[in-house]
């Protein structure tokens, strides 16, 4: 029985060394994967590119490089700032789209060594884009018909009065 | 004589109530926006010294003034606006249609200043308070400039003459800053090194008079409402206007460019410089210099001829201009290596056009107008079915010659133009329709007998 017991012990031992193993892991991994940047998954071309950079530890916006690779393979390196509205870990850059096609993003914090990567794609035409044409075109139509209206009118009354 | 349209009605020198000063303060005004600063940094990425540059653009801005006092002198001396102004020049129906050429490029710099201007808003709003979004910075920004353009003529005049005073105290504030930020003697050092007084330096002085040259063809409109009392003082307003405005604008743009590569001191601020009260300068530039040249240089042109072609009264005219300037996708036309490369063709286009009203009025007709005739259907400016082949001729003419070499295209199709439409209206069209002011001892009428068919009087001021 004892041997019995000892094993169990054993098994027990071993599944909780195993759980702080998992545990330890979990949190190094999480760590690691702290920096992150965010980014819209579609812009209209030309749009800004607000590249916002967070951290789960303060971030110095001078230790942080962001690589910008655009469609036709050329870098554009940036540095990120932070105003008022950003926290202690948190930061940004701004970027104004110059192509079309896919873009990629690359953050570097120096001081902890880690990375984090986004991507988005420029295109003619985003559902923003769209939905603001089709607000142009309402006004445009509505206006038209409003205008219609009046000159009708004005040559109505042109008419009666002569 | 049939009705006058009121809007192409002559502006009588009674009615010309805009002083030179203000008339100088509106020009300024259509030259404060950020195009200014990169037409300085752009000359010294073409490889001039900040000297040559300044040498260079003095140069085209002299010649720009010259252009636009002489396009201009049928608005100043009897109040008539472009679209009449082309009735000799290319008969009284295909007159329409040619003016149409200069609302094109209207409507494409409207959108295309509106999509920058709302850029930079919508950057600021992101620094300043975290909120980004383009879409309605872009609507906003838009939507204030075609409300304020219904407002008519006089009011987009009155406007950027008054956004002048503002901006120049901007500018003051923004020159100040940079010359702080950089200490006057790094800029001088840099001043006079290096450049080039061969074919970069005269590839600037084009550029420069090829940007203006879009005013040129329609100057007639601006200065319809201009006191007329004196031509030394017209031309001063001009040159008032223009030369110190861009020799400084583009100043702090060769000196920004040259000290930290930034094509803008706008753009200097959004990265460098942590000061709330800067970055509100740098807002109020964009939206009062945007506002200001957009009104002024393109909408209000593009809005006259839509009301002479489809009759539109005059606030939907401004609706239509800021609604087909959106369909032009500008944020495309922003990022898009193919618009610059049409806005040089077709400033192919606006050379000889101005080439052909200069040659017209000035050296043909001696500064005279059969008043009448310019506002008669199937009069003597119809020539027979409403076309003046010498025109039409010419334009096509120095269009071609001019994309021949497109660096040079605005000067080559100015001069081809002129002496190609100079010798074919003497010559061919002159002898089968004579024109009665080019008769000896032709007394020319007031411009006021026109006033008397108008429907109203200046109904869309």
């Amino acid at each position: 029985m004892t041997g019995v017991k000892e094993r169990v012990f054993a098994v027990k031992k071993r599944i909780f060394q195993l759980a702080v193993i998992f545990l330890i892991s979990s949190l190094l991994c999480c760590s690691a994967a702290a920096l992150d940047v965010q980014v819209k998954d579609a812009y209209s071309t030309g749009e800004l590119v607000v590249i916002a950079v967070s951290s789960e530890q303060q971030i110095d916006p001078q230790d942080v490089s962001i690589q910008i690779t655009k469609p036709n393979g050329a870098t554009v390196d940036v540095s990120p700032r932070q105003e008022r509205w950003n926290s202690a870990n948190e930061c940004f850059e701004t970027y104004t789209i110059d192509l079309m096609g896919d873009y990629k993003i690359v953050v570097k914090d120096v001081a902890s060594g880690q990375t984090a990567e986004a991507a988005f794609t420029s295109r003619m035409f985003t559902s923003a884009s769209i939905i603001f044409m089709l607000v142009a075109v309402g006004i445009f139509i509505l206006c038209f018909v409003f205008s219609a209206k009046q000159r009708k009118k004005h040559s109505d009354a042109m008419r009666e009065g002569s | 004589m049939a009705k006058v349209e009121a809007s192409l009605a002559p502006v009588l020198d009674a009615e010309k109530t805009m002083s030179y000063p203000k008339f100088t303060f509106s020009w300024a005004s259509d030259l404060i926006a950020i195009f200014a600063f990169m037409t300085g940094s752009g000359a010294i990425a073409a490889g001039l010294n900040m000297v040559q540059a300044m040498i260079a653009l003095t140069i085209a801005m002299l010649i720009n003034v010259v252009l636009l006092s002489a396009n201009g002198l049928p608005g100043f001396h009897f109040g008539i606006p472009m679209i009449v102004q082309m009735r000799p020049c290319f008969g009284d129906k295909a007159a329409s249609y040619v003016s149409a050429i200069r609302a094109i490029p209207a409507i494409l710099w409207t959108g295309y200043n509106s999509f920058l201007g709302a850029l930079g808003l919508n950057m600021f709003s992101v620094i300043l308070f975290g909120y980004d979004n383009i879409w309605v910075w872009f609507f906003v920004f838009h939507f204030a400039q075609v409300v304020l353009s219904m407002l008519g003529v006089k009011s987009i005049l009155n406007f950027t003459a008054y956004a002048a005073i503002a901006l120049f105290v901007v500018i003051l504030i923004m020159g100040v800053y940079v010359f702080y930020l950089f200490g006057v003697e790094n800029i001088s050092s840099v001043a006079s090194s290096g450049g080039s007084w061969g074919l970069p330096f005269w590839g600037v002085v084009t550029a420069n008079v090829s940007m203006g040259i879009t005013v040129v063809v329609n100057s007639s409109d601006y200065i319809r409402h201009v006191d007329n009392s004196s031509v030394p003082k017209y031309v001063a307003s001009y040159a008032c206007g223009l030369i110190p405005t861009v020799l400084v604008l583009s100043g702090l743009g060769m000196v920004v460019y040259a000290m930290s590569g930034i094509w803008s001191p706008v753009d200097l601020f959004v990265k460098y410089v942590p000061n709330f009260f800067i970055v509100i300068i740098a807002m109020a530039f964009i939206i009062l210099g945007q506002f200001s040249t957009n009104m002024f240089a393109n909408i209000m042109p593009a809005n006259m001829i839509w009301e002479h072609i489809f009759k539109f009264p005059w606030w939907f005219t401004s609706v239509f201009t800021g609604c087909l300037s959106l369909f032009v996708l500008p944020w495309f036309l922003t990022t898009s290596n193919g618009f610059y490369s049409f806005m040089n063709v077709y400033g192919a286009l606006l050379g000889p056009l101005s080439g052909i009203m200069i040659t017209d009025f000035i050296f043909l007709r001696k500064q005279k107008y059969n008043m009448r005739a310019l506002y008669e259907p199937g009069g003597q400016y119809s020539y027979g079915k409403g076309v003046n082949q010498a025109g039409i001729f010419a334009l096509v003419a120095g269009f071609l010659l001019s994309i021949i070499r497109l660096d040079f295209s605005t000067i080559v199709g100015i001069v081809s133009s002129a002496v190609i439409y100079y010798v074919l209206y003497r010559f061919w069209v002159l002898p089968k329709f004579p024109q009665a002011e080019m008769a000896a001892g032709y007394v020319m009428e007031s411009p006021a007998v026109i006033r008397e068919e108008a429907e109203e009087p200046q109904a869309a001021e």
